[in-house]
């Protein structure tokens, strides 16, 4: 893979989680309105609407907290400081965000059962953030051994 | 630990950090590393090279000291 191409996914990654950013501030703002349509078109009650909005929102958050943390291990990939303990601690933050979000959909889930699927799928992917993250840890043990080998 | 005493053999062979540098081809930063026992490992390449260029032995270069002893 020559640098060109490289630096090409690295801006495509960059620009999507700017997307990403973007999408979630939208979602933010529509929310209460959707999740109040939503109860309505089910014909469910208004009772836990204030509470469905709270896990929402939270889960919102979770999700900007991952996508800085992912823009943040891009710049990191862009200046070459992959292996690292800076990249380590950045992919724990990624997946404990997505064990956040489970908890988070598992808590609606009681509400909306397709909340079960989603985190389900944001367990399998902290798992699989866990994994890397631990290989990633590997590395740059390994490589700081290395850049202290003379 | 392991001491590094090549600041000892570079003054008795009267050699600059930057003339052994070009004798065996490390980057004087990475000498500086070792002479200061910054470094994690050393190649036998290097410990070769060096002892090549300083005409010592690696007993003149590395030298164990006990832990204990230093803490003493």
């Amino acid at each position: 893979m020559n640098k060109s191409n490289e630096s090409f996914a690295i801006n495509v990654s960059a620009v999507l989680t700017v997307i990403i950013f973007l999408a979630l501030t939208m979602i933010a703002i529509v929310i209460p309105r959707a999740t109040e349509r939503y109860l309505a078109y089910k014909g469910m009650g208004t009772e836990h609407r204030t509470l469905i909005i709270i896990l929402l929102y939270i889960s919102d958050m979770i999700a900007y907290v991952a996508d800085i943390a992912l823009f943040k291990l891009l710049k990191d990939v862009k200046t070459g400081e992959v292996f690292s303990a800076k990249s380590v601690s950045k992919l724990t933050m990624l997946s404990a965000c997505c064990f956040a979000e489970a908890v988070c959909y598992a808590a609606l889930a009681s509400f909306f059962i397709f909340s079960a699927a989603i985190a389900f799928a944001a367990i399998f992917m902290g798992a699989v953030l866990s994994v890397v993250r631990n290989v990633i840890a590997k590395a740059a043990e390994i490589k700081e051994e290395n850049d202290g080998t003379i | 630990m392991i001491n590094v005493n090549l600041d000892v053999m570079m003054a008795k062979r009267k050699m600059s950090l930057g003339e052994l540098s070009s004798r065996v081809d490390i980057t004087a930063a990475n000498l500086s590393i070792l002479k200061n026992n910054k470094a994690k490992a050393v190649r036998l390449s290097t410990l070769n090279a060096i002892c090549k260029a300083l005409d010592c032995s690696v007993a003149d270069i590395l030298e164990y000291v006990d832990d204990e002893e230093i803490g003493q």
